[in-house]
């Protein structure tokens, strides 16, 4: 399949996912699921950078429009994860790792490793949003224990879906 | 493609985030939800008619739960008629007061179709719009107390910043004393608000009732909001308050928008003096 159909195909499923499901969930102001986060890590390890940007933008933006929130909130997070996510994967890979087509996952990285890549990926993720949320330093304390705990759910959210839905089988 | 040094090419790449999170800020500060519905109107449209069925799906599962409140208030109603009535004549009690009269708050039911408790900017959508009446900063409350302030108006639904917003600040007061103070919301429990600003010396007991505040142009005075469950020194100068609300935000279905007749003048004159003190 066209590479360009596959990823806009994954971009309306995950964003109906995320829209008609995890919107919904209310499990209080700490957890906040946001495993469309998923959608960025998805791509190959060598995909340009200002692609990847431009994808988290254009998600962002629809996730801001429809979900009834402040917003540019999702928009100013996903392009921070799309500029960083290649250098996350450079700081984690070893000589030789990967070539062109890998993409991100249990098998090309191990477990270890790529759960490593999810955490700071979801964690700069969520350094923005939750920042721009609050918007200030005053309740320092709690944003930081809103970022924790949705980190904490996110990052085992992300690897479930990856290894459920994203794993090639062999 | 093109032959560009990498450093060039890194420039580009830099330049291109720039923007892109530039363009994200510049939403973020000038934010307005309606702005956004102007673009998008068609989907919005879609969107809307969407949380409607679902609301009045999860309207419909609680119909129990909303007897019971609506039975609470029409009991409570009854009871301010039979307040009203002349105990003297036992006829209807009839105002010929002009005053109280441009002073006067009207009430208009609306359902509920979107509403959230677990972001740190919660908001209501509802639906009646301009052409229902609603104008701008109208106060929304409930039976069990106040539930925000309209925001965006379109023509059949409004959008209503709620109590439950860490940006939103009210005036409230104690209903024993009658000392007023600001109630905010510290974005962590939709149950609990703080009431601050309430004087050292003013004696507070733990229960006593937190009411809407007599200077309020948005909503009519002694509306009861929530109890006091404890209280603590700020700073050394000022009482905070920490007040459990009546109302659970999580289960609303059916609120009023309050309309006070005379706030637009009462406004208006202030607006005037402040230019004059310009």
């Amino acid at each position: 399949m066209n590479d360009f159909l596959k990823y806009f195909l994954r971009f309306v499923v995950i964003m109906a996912a995320q829209l008609l499901l995890f919107e919904g969930l209310t499990l209080g102001t700490y957890l906040y699921p946001m495993p469309y986060i998923l959608f960025l890590l998805l791509f190959p390890s060598t995909y340009p950078s200002w692609q990847l940007m431009l994808w988290g933008f254009a998600f962002g933006l629809g996730m801001d429009t429809l979900s009834a929130g402040v917003m540019g909130l999702h928009t100013a997070s996903f392009v921070m994860l799309g500029a960083l996510r290649n250098n996350l994967i450079k700081l984690i890979a070893v000589k030789g790792d990967f070539d062109d087509l890998t993409v991100p996952g249990f098998r090309s990285f191990g477990f270890a490793r790529f759960t490593l890549f999810v955490l700071m990926s979801v964690s700069v993720h969520h350094l923005v949003y939750f920042n721009l949320e609050s918007f200030s330093f005053f309740l320092f304390w709690q944003t930081f224990a809103r970022l924790l705990c949705s980190l904490a759910l996110n990052v085992f959210l992300i690897l479930l879906f990856k290894r459920t839905f994203f794993e090639h089988k062999r | 493609m093109f032959n560009i040094s990498p450093l060039l090419r890194r420039l580009l790449v830099l330049l291109l985030f720039l923007v892109l999170q530039a363009g994200a800020v510049v939403m973020l500060v000038n934010n307005s939800y309606f702005q956004q519905n102007a673009i998008l109107n068609f989907i919005r449209a879609r969107q809307i008619s969407l949380w409607e069925r679902h609301s009045s799906w999860v309207a419909f599962t609680n119909l129990k739960e909303i007897n019971q409140q609506l039975a609470l208030e029409n009991n409570r109603l009854l009871n301010e008629i039979s307040r009203q009535k002349d105990p003297s004549t036992g006829s209807d009690f009839q105002a010929e007061d002009t005053i109280a009269l441009r002073d006067s708050f009207s009430y208009m039911p609306a359902r509920v179709i979107k509403n959230s408790v677990n972001r740190q900017h919660n908001f209501l959508i509802i639906d009646k719009g301009t052409q229902d009446g609603l104008e701008q900063d109208m106060g929304v409350i409930s039976s069990r107390g106040i539930i925000g302030v309209v925001s965006h108006v379109s023509d059949h639904y409004a959008m209503i910043i709620s109590m439950l917003n860490t940006q939103q600040r009210f005036t409230a007061e104690l209903k024993k004393s009658g000392t007023f103070g600001t109630l905010r919301w510290d974005g962590v429990d939709y149950r609990r608000v703080y009431l601050s600003e309430i004087p050292q010396h003013i004696e507070i007991s733990v229960g006593d009732t937190v009411v809407s505040n007599v200077f309020s142009l948005v909503f009519p005075p002694g509306i009861p909001i929530g109890f006091v469950k404890s209280g603590s020194l700020k700073r050394g100068t000022f009482l905070e308050l920490e007040v459990e609300l009546f109302e659970d935000f999580k289960s609303l279905h059916y609120v009023n928008v309050v309309s006070h007749v005379g706030a637009g003048e009462i406004r208006q004159l202030m607006e005037n003096l402040q230019e004059e003190d310009l």
